[in-house]
C-alpha cells in the first residue's frame, strides 16, 4: 500500500469517475437543449468512456494496474472489474429500455432521470471495488438516495410515492442497521480495512475472537442491513410494494442493480474481509436458514400474484434464495466453488432481467397495463417482444440448455460438494425451481396459448424493441459460450481469496 | 474526574438503537419515524466515538463525520417525498398509504 496519491491511483478510480462525470454532465445538458433524443444519446454513447477505462484496466493499457489505491480504500482486483463491467451493462439496458416511456410517462426532463441512474451505477461499481468499510457505507448510500429518488419519480402517481416513502424508511432503517455492524466490527478489530480485519480475524494470537459475541453481533448486523437490499426473507417487505409501484425502468433497474450491487459488498465483507469465520464458522447456517426460506416464499408467493411487476418482485426474491445458496456453498469451507455459481448467475440474472422487463415496459409502453391477464395473446399483437421475453423467462425458470440453467447448475453443484450440511438446502431449491417453472410456462402460456382480447398489433417503442433483441443475442452468446463466461468469472472468484 | 469505561458509552448506544428501532416499527408517522432513524444512526455514532477514543485510532471520528453528511442528504430526500405525498394527498399517516399490498 503506498502512502502517497498517484496518477494511477486516479487511472483506477477512473470508470467510477467517468460514469459521476457522464452524470453531471447530462444534467447540464438539460439545461442548454430541449431535444430529449439528444440527451438520451449522450447519456448512453457517453457510457463508451468509463467502458473504455475500464477495458484499459483489464487489459492494463497504460502500464501494469495498480492493485490498491487511495490508502486501500479502492481494489483494483479482478472481481471488482467484473462488477464494473457488470453494471455498465445494467445502466445500458436500463436507460435504453426507458427511453420511450420516460418520455410518455414521467413528465421530468430525460437530463434528470439518467443523471440519477447514473449517480447510482457509479455507487454501485464502487460497492464492488471498495476494500474498506467507510467506503463501502458511502458507496451503498450513492447507490440507495438515487434509488429512492427513481422510485417516486412519476409525483403525479400516488402509487409511486407511496413506493418512495416506504422505500427511503426501510432503506434508512437497513442502513443504520448495517452501520451499527460496522461500529462492533471496528470495535472489535480496531480498523476499517477489511484486509486488515481479515488479517485480525484469521491470525492465531486473536484465536479468542473465534468467539466473540460483539464480533458476531457485528457480522449478523451487517448481513440484516445487506439483506433488506437483496430482498431476503424476512427482510424482504419493501420489494412487491416499491417494485409495483415504481415506473417500471425503476423497478428493472431495482432488481439487478440494487441486488447484484448487495452481493458484491456482501461477497468483499464476508469472503475477503473474512467475516465468515467469525464465531467459530458457523455464520452459514444462518445464512443456509434464510436462503431456504427466500427461496421457498418468493417462489410460492408468486404463484399468486396477478400483477406482473408483483410476479417479478417474488420471483426476484426466490433468485435472491438461490444466491444465498451460493453464499452458503462459500461460507462454509471458505472455498471458491460457490463464488464462481454466484458471479456467473448474476451475470446471466442481469442479461436476462433486462430482456424479460423490456417486455413488461414494451407492454406498458404500449398500453399502460400491467397485469399477468394484459400479456394474453401478446403472441401474436407483438410476436417479437413475446418471442423475446418468453426466451428470457425460460431462462429464468432455468430451463436447459439456456444459461439461466447452466448458472443454477453450478450453484446448486458447489453447495453439493460440501457435503452433507447443504444436501438438504440443495434438494429444497431443485424442488423451488419446479414451482418457479409454474408461474414462468403460466405468462408463457397466456402469450402464445390465449386468444388476445383485441387483435391488434401493438406499436412497441423502437429503444425497447433494440434492448429484447440485445438481450437476446446476449443470452444466446452466454449460452453458448458459458466456457469464456466461466474462465473469466474464475479469475475473479479467486481474487477474492489471492490476499490472505 | 475519572473516564468512564468504555462500556457504558457502549449500553447507552445499544439502548438508543432499540429505542430508535422500535419507533421506526411502532410510530406511524413518517415524520416521526425519521426522528426514530436520526436516533438509530446517532446511537451508533456514539458506539463509533467511544470506540475511536478507547482504540486511539481517528476512523471512527472519520466515519462519525461522513455518518453525519449522509443522514442529512438521506433526510432531505426523504422530506421531498413526504412534501409530495402531502400535496397529492393531504395526508402523510402511513397506516393511509395503502393502495399497494399484496
Amino acid at each position: 500500500m503506498t502512502s502517497q496519491i498517484t496518477i494511477e491511483q486516479f487511472w483506477l478510480l477512473s470508470p467510477e469517475l467517468s460514469v459521476v462525470l457522464l452524470g453531471f454532465l447530462v444534467l447540464g445538458l438539460d439545461l442548454l437543449t430541449k431535444r430529449r433524443g439528444l440527451v438520451t444519446a449522450v447519456a448512453i454513447i457517453g457510457l463508451a468512456v468509463p467502458t473504455f477505462f475500464s477495458i484499459s484496466l483489464a487489459t492494463s493499457l497504460f502500464g501494469p494496474r495498480p492493485t490498491s489505491g487511495f490508502f486501500g480504500m479502492l481494489l483494483g482486483d479482478q472481481y471488482s472489474l467484473f462488477f464494473q463491467f457488470l453494471f455498465l451493462i445494467v445502466a445500458f439496458g436500463v436507460m435504453l429500455a426507458s427511453y420511450g416511456y420516460a418520455e410518455k410517462y414521467l413528465r421530468v426532463t430525460p437530463g434528470e432521470y439518467y443523471s440519477v441512474i447514473l449517480f447510482s451505477v457509479a455507487g454501485m461499481m464502487l460497492m464492488g471495488s471498495t476494500g474498506e468499510l467507510i467506503t463501502i457505507y458511502i458507496a451503498l448510500e450513492l447507490t440507495s438516495i438515487p434509488l429512492y429518488i427513481l422510485a417516486g419519480f412519476s409525483r403525479t402517481d400516488t402509487r409511486s410515492a407511496e413506493a418512495a416513502i416506504k422505500y427511503v424508511l426501510l432503506g434508512a432503517m437497513s442502513s443504520a442497521i448495517l452501520l451499527y455492524g460496522m461500529a462492533l466490527t471496528y470495535g472489535v478489530t480496531g480498523t476499517t480495512d477489511l484486509h486488515a480485519i481479515a488479517a485480525v480475524i484469521t491470525s492465531p494470537q486473536h484465536g479468542i475472537l473465534s468467539g466473540n459475541l460483539m464480533l458476531l453481533a457485528g457480522a449478523v448486523f451487517m448481513f440484516v442491513g445487506f439483506g433488506f437490499k437483496i430482498s431476503a426473507v424476512p427482510f424482504h417487505m419493501w420489494a412487491p410494494d416499491i417494485y409495483e409501484g415504481a415506473p417500471t425502468p425503476a423497478t428493472l433497474f431495482f432488481s439487478v442493480g440494487s441486488k447484484a450491487a448487495g452481493f458484491a459488498a456482501i461477497m468483499r465483507i464476508f469472503v475477503f474481509g473474512g467475516l465468515a469465520s467469525v464465531s467459530g464458522n458457523y455464520l452459514w447456517v444462518m445464512v443456509a436458514i434464510i436462503a431456504a426460506i427466500t427461496m421457498t416464499l418468493g417462489n410460492v408467493i408468486a404463484l399468486l400474484q396477478t400483477n406482473i411487476k408483483r410476479m417479478m418482485a417474488y420471483s426476484s426474491i426466490g433468485q435472491a434464495g438461490y444466491l444465498l445458496v451460493g453464499l452458503a456453498a462459500v461460507m462454509i469451507h471458505n472455498t471458491a466453488a460457490g463464488i464462481l455459481g454466484l458471479l456467473t448467475f448474476l451475470a446471466v440474472y442481469v442479461v436476462t432481467n433486462i430482456g424479460a422487463f423490456a417486455g413488461i415496459i414494451g407492454l406498458a409502453d404500449a398500453t399502460g397495463k400491467e397485469n399477468i391477464r394484459d400479456f394474453d395473446g401478446l403472441g401474436r399483437r407483438s410476436p417479437w417482444i413475446a418471442f423475446g421475453m418468453g426466451l428470457c423467462l425460460l431462462s429464468l425458470a432455468g430451463i436447459p440448455p439456456q444459461a439461466g440453467f447452466m448458472s443454477k447448475l453450478f450453484i446448486f453443484f458447489a453447495a453439493w460438494q460440501q457435503g452433507s450440511g447443504l444436501t438438504w438446502l440443495v434438494v429444497l431449491g431443485l424442488l423451488n425451481s419446479a414451482i418457479a417453472i409454474v408461474y414462468y410456462v403460466n405468462v408463457l402460456w397466456r402469450m402464445f396459448a390465449v386468444d388476445p382480447a383485441k387483435r391488434d398489433r401493438l406499436t412497441i417503442p423502437g429503444s425497447v424493441n433494440l434492448t429484447m433483441t440485445l438481450s437476446v443475442i446476449g443470452i444466446i452468446a452466454l449460452t453458448i459460450a458459458f466456457g469464456v463466461l466461466l474462465t473469466h468469472v474464475g479469475t475473479s472468484a479467486n481474487s477474492l481469496f489471492t490476499l490472505h | 474526574m475519572g473516564e468512564m469505561p468504555v462500556t457504558a458509552y457502549l449500553i447507552v448506544s445499544a439502548l438508543l438503537f432499540t429505542i430508535g428501532t422500535i419507533g421506526v416499527l411502532v410510530r406511524r408517522n413518517p415524520l416521526v419515524m425519521f426522528m426514530s432513524i436520526e436516533l438509530m444512526l446517532n446511537a451508533v455514532n456514539l458506539s463509533f466515538m467511544a470506540f475511536a477514543h478507547f482504540l486511539n485510532s481517528v476512523d471512527g471520528w472519520m466515519f462519525v463525520f461522513l455518518v453525519l453528511t449522509v443522514a442529512a442528504a438521506e433526510v432531505v430526500v426523504g422530506l421531498a417525498i413526504i412534501v409530495s405525498i402531502f400535496r397529492t394527498r393531504r395526508s402523510i399517516d402511513v397506516d393511509d398509504l395503502n393502495s399497494l399490498k399484496g
